[in-house]
């Protein structure tokens, strides 16, 4: 399937992506999604304007992340580089879509990660930001502990959204930080489904937490994440402070 | 009258076997001989040779092929390995240092299979051991304190910086290549116009905190490899950590079992340092689990395979090795190569063992022949042999055929002894132009190919019939049928007093009489059946001699078998084909006139002639000088020449032959041509013993009972060949009936008589024989050539006083 010939669907996933955080593994995360929902993927690359308007400045230089060798850089070369970079998100999209049978979009717009809208229309099941600095490769050989956020707001979709997250660290040990709401641990969504899943292996633990403590955690220097399920019941202004403090995918489920 | 003192009655044509000596009935009843009949000089080597431990002292053991000499050699061989220690194994090993260079290790006999079995056990457990270790809450919970300090120590230095960069009103932003550096006001970045409106001294500002916070940013990315190297360096020792533990406790069991093996001991402490260095290979693939078919992995680690190249679990005692296609390959041992993705690749598990290898530590038989005429072999040998180690290198890197990458197997002691089996001109061929030869193969065992035809050897032949056939499951011999077989054994040696020793022969005669005697169901093999197998064996190969003597029947072929004629002869040769002999009558001629070339072999002057004959013809006419012509020149100009003889004639059997036609052709005497003579003379005119004397009076048997007997035909042999006469019966019962004769001569006079019927006459104290000796007529003629040379002696001394010339050759 393609984008071209896709069927209507009513329900979608939407995955955004900019210059800073693209990643196979997010575009493969938000295929899976999509999939487990029944729902077509909108992928959306986000041609920063603070690049751009950066890349006019005089004083402005580029850094290479590889060499640490500075680079002169102008806007058209930053163009240049940013519509290169959506040439490879969309066929990386291409890819991963063929192999799960999906229907999906792409398109490129101008703006700020930061000042897109949270609030999700209707149709929408996922919102998926790619937030990772230097995303980590999966160890293939060794088993590592993946640490995952979980706010939990009653979103009806947040079973799925954890199901196929946990389906991809099926071979690792899972931490889930399972932040409920209100302060009574036990009455989430995904309570039943991460009690079974505790039940089948020792391979996912849960650290039950009251929603006051996301504060706290998020603070930690230490608690870093592989990935985010947030509820976007949660208000905008608190979403927009999680977001900004993590650097990892993150789902935002409705 | 002459021909009657020299005609040999029938017994003396065939040397029959005696019967009455042998006391069974059939060989089923005699005891069957263990030792080789007749080879005691040997025998007696080869235990020598195999006794002595010393350097050089291989044995070359030299006859003719089919005297039983491998299966000698094999029986001495066997009888004394049975008593000796049992070789080591051998097996190359991986070199953890230098793949390229594997090492040998020498272990008892058994430990080298036990040790490969060890091994791949050993492998397979730590393809199951390893991966469960790395999974261990233990292990995990360490890697992920490394991994989550170097996450956390990399995503704090970008998280300081780019605090501190917000604080100072600079935003760092990732770009698709890297980041990038701008200045900020509110936390909004500044746009180029806005930034264009900014005092000097503002973007001066802001150029040099952006060069502050560049340098900075640089200084966190260029630490990154050396984070990363630290976190390898970190997790490499936790790896080794758990690893050592691992292998060690496996390998413990082990190392116990070979403690007694230093060199077991220092390749098992390299396996375990190289499988602690090399965890990684020991884990799952990429995206698995668990190593799946786990026996299916281990067998790709070559490196911890044991190659056992000699493996004497099953010997008995030392090692005997028959080679019997001793390429350099086979004898020195080869490394095989694999073809992957277009090019030829190798390892130490592709190490093949040649037969030294094999025999290494007792005995290899190799067939001197096959040896020489494999390229290098000989070369091979000998160099392993004087460096008494074997080093495997390949004809490709030795003759620069081939550029790929090799091994270079470390080389292996060797304790060999070896056994050449070949003919005696390979030995003294290599005894004459191999210096070498003669210190590395210095004991010679020389089979005989006859032995005498005594009492005591015919009941030991008769034991060594028993052998045969016991050996093969045939059918005993009755007491006729093993006299026969003794008096064709005389015949193959052509010696009506030896017996042959070529067991290859015996053993095809008894094979087609137990054939024969097979087809008529008898119980044993008779004197029918082997005579059977005779004729039958004669017959299949007759074809030729057949032709031949059709030829000469036909009148294509001028043989004269009656009558008298002057200056020709009937002489004899043997033709070969195969190993099939048969003898054809030829017609010898000459002529004699005045001059001074002497005898002529028109033979030689054609380059048919071989050496020997050219020597006889020599012979003949110094005979000729000496006796007719001795205080004066013999003014002569003969020529000798084999009549319808289109190929090579060689051999000196024919000489006295010669001699008779050339004496015949000089005083005109008549020769019987009824008579075939064979033999060769020397100066003195003697009778000389020549060879296949039954051959050859039997091929003028043939042609004469073909064209129907006389009662005057016959053959003059020399008189030292008697002994050598085992005639077919059918020239016996012609001579018994007085069809046919057999004379014998010692001197050419003899056969003079003989052929012109004519006496040789005693020469007077003048020097002159009796008017009817034949003698007399040759002196007459040589005189009359004397004479006549005189004459034109004068005659020339006269032209020259008249300026004539004179001829330099005949008058």
């Amino acid at each position: 399937m393609n984008e071209d010939n896709h069927q209507p669907q009513q329900r979608s996933v939407i995955l955004r992506i900019d210059a800073g955080s693209f990643s196979v593994t997010t575009i493969e995360l938000a295929v899976q999604m999509a999939a487990s929902v029944h729902s077509r993927l909108h992928a959306m690359f986000i041609e920063d304007e603070d690049l751009l308007h950066a890349a006019g400045l005089p004083c402005t230089r580029e850094i290479s992340f590889s060499t640490a060798r500075e680079r002169p850089t102008d806007v058209e070369q930053m163009q240049r580089s940013l519509r290169s970079m959506a040439e490879k998100i969309k066929k990386s999209l291409e890819q991963a879509s063929e192999r799960s049978q999906i229907a999906w979009s792409f398109d490129v717009i101008r703006g700020r990660m930061r000042d897109l809208e949270l609030t999700p229309e209707l149709d929408v099941v996922f919102t998926i930001f790619d937030q990772a600095i230097s995303p980590k490769a999966p160890s293939k050989r060794y088993r590592r502990t993946r640490r995952i956020l979980l706010v939990d707001n009653q979103s009806p979709h947040l079973t799925h959204a954890l199901q196929v997250v946990l389906q991809n660290f099926a071979r690792d040990l899972v931490e889930v930080l399972h932040i409920n709401p209100g302060d009574q641990p036990g009455a989430g969504a995904t309570d039943d489904l991460l009690r079974q899943i505790q039940q089948l292996g020792g391979w996912v633990s849960v650290i039950d937490l009251a929603h006051d403590q996301l504060a706290a955690v998020l603070a930690e220097s230490d608690k870093t994440f592989d990935c985010a399920i947030i509820s976007c019941h949660e208000d905008t202004d608190s979403l927009r402070n999680i977001l900004k403090q993590l650097q990892c995918p993150v789902i935002l489920v409705s | 009258m002459i021909k009657r003192d020299k005609r040999l009655q029938p017994e003396a044509l065939y040397h029959s076997c005696d019967l009455s000596q042998f006391d069974f009935t059939s060989t089923a009843e005699i005891e069957p001989l263990a030792q080789p009949l007749g080879q005691q000089r040997a025998l007696e080597a080869i235990e020598f040779g195999v006794d002595i431990d010393r350097y050089g002292f291989n044995l070359f053991v030299l006859g003719p092929s089919g005297l039983g000499k491998h299966e000698l050699v094999k029986q001495v061989l066997e009888q004394r390995a049975a008593g000796e220690q049992v070789g080591s194994d051998w097996c190359y090993v991986n070199n953890f240092d230098n793949p390229q260079k594997p090492r040998v290790l020498q272990l008892p006999v058994g430990m080298g299979s036990q040790l490969r079995k060890d091994m791949q056990s050993l492998v397979e457990d730590l393809l199951l051991s390893l991966p469960a270790s790395f999974q261990s809450e233990e292990y995990h919970n360490r890697r992920q304190e490394i991994e989550d300090e170097l996450t956390e120590r990399q995503e704090q230095a970008f998280k300081k910086l780019n605090d501190d960069a917000e604080g100072q009103g600079i935003a760092i932003m990732r770009t698709p290549r890297g980041y990038t550096l701008g200045p900020t006001v509110d936390g909004k970045l500044l746009e180029p116009g806005e930034y264009k409106k900014l005092s000097q001294a503002d973007r001066e500002r802001i150029e040099k905190l952006i060069d502050d916070i560049q340098l900075e940013l640089q200084a966190i990315i260029r630490d990154l490899p050396l984070l990363q190297r630290e976190h390898h360096q970190r997790l490499k020792e936790l790896n080794r950590e758990f690893t050592q533990h691992t292998v060690e406790q496996l390998m413990a069991a082990m190392e116990n079992t070979y403690r007694e093996q230093a060199e077991v001991m220092t390749y098992l402490a390299e396996v375990r340092n190289f499988a602690i260095e090399n965890v990684e290979a020991f884990l799952p693939q990429d995206g698995q689990h668990e190593i799946d078919n786990v026996s299916k992995r281990a067998a790709e680690f070559h490196e911890f395979s044991i190659n056992v190249i000699v493996d004497n679990t099953e010997t008995e005692g030392a090692p005997i090795v028959f080679e019997d296609n001793p390429t350099y390959q086979n004898l020195i041992g080869r490394t095989e190569y694999l073809a992957q993705m277009g090019t030829l690749v190798t390892n130490f598990t592709l190490i093949k063992s040649g037969a030294l290898h094999r025999a290494n530590g007792g005995y290899l038989i190799l067939d001197a022949r096959k040896v020489l005429t494999h390229a290098f072999s000989w070369e091979g040998l000998k160099r392993v042999l004087k460096a008494r180690q074997i080093k495997i290198q390949s004809l490709e890197q030795m003759l620069s055929l081939a550029s790929s990458v090799s091994l270079e197997p470390e080389s292996i002691p060797l304790d060999v002894k070896v056994v050449l089996t070949g003919e005696p001109i390979l030995y003294y061929l290599l005894k004459a132009y191999d210096p070498e030869f003669s210190q590395l193969f210095k004991v010679e065992a020389d089979f005989s190919h006859h032995t005498a035809r005594s009492a005591d050897n015919s009941q030991l032949y008769a034991r060594m019939i028993a052998a045969i056939q016991q050996r093969e499951g045939s059918r005993p011999l009755d007491k006729a049928g093993v006299g026969r077989v003794i008096e064709q054994a005389s015949r193959v040696a052509d010696d009506s007093e030896k017996l042959s020793l070529h067991i290859e022969s015996l053993r095809d005669l008894l094979s087609e009489a137990e054939y024969w005697a097979g087809k008529e169901d008898s119980a044993v093999i008779s004197l029918q059946h082997v005579n059977k197998a005779i004729d039958k064996q004669l017959y299949r190969q007759d074809k030729y001699r057949e032709l031949l003597q059709e030829q000469v029947v036909r009148g294509i072929k001028l043989i004269d078998t009656e009558g008298a004629k002057v200056a020709q002869v009937n002489g004899l040769s043997v033709l070969q084909i195969g190993d099939y002999m048969f003898g054809q009558p030829s017609r010898i001629t000459a002529t004699a006139r005045l001059g001074r070339s002497g005898v002529i072999d028109i033979e030689r002057e054609a380059k048919l002639g071989g050496h020997i004959h050219s020597k006889g013809v020599m012979i003949l006419s110094s005979y000729l000088a000496s006796h007719f012509a001795a205080n004066q020149p013999l003014p002569l100009s003969a020529s000798l020449v084999f009549e319808q003889s289109y190929g090579m004639v060689d051999g000196d059997s024919a000489s006295a032959a010669e001699l008779c036609v050339l004496l015949s052709a000089l005083g005109e005497i008549p020769l019987d041509q009824s008579i075939a003579v064979t033999g060769s003379i020397n100066q003195l005119g003697e009778i000389q013993a020549i060879g296949g004397v039954n051959e050859k009076i039997e091929g003028f048997f043939d042609i004469c009972q073909m064209r129907g007997l006389s009662g005057e035909q016959g053959v003059i042999i020399p008189a030292t060949n008697q002994v050598h006469l085992m005639l077919r019966e059918d020239i016996r019962q012609a001579v018994v009936d007085g069809q046919f004769s057999v004379y014998v001569a010692e001197h050419v006079e003899d056969v003079m008589e003989i052929l012109s019927g004519q006496p040789r006459g005693e020469m007077d104290a003048d020097g002159n024989y009796p008017e009817d000796s034949f003698n007399y007529r040759v002196q007459q003629r040589v005189s009359e050539l004397q004479q006549l040379l005189k004459q034109f002696a004068h005659s020339d001394k006269d032209n020259a006083g008249t300026g004539d010339n004179a001829d330099d050759g005949d008058p």
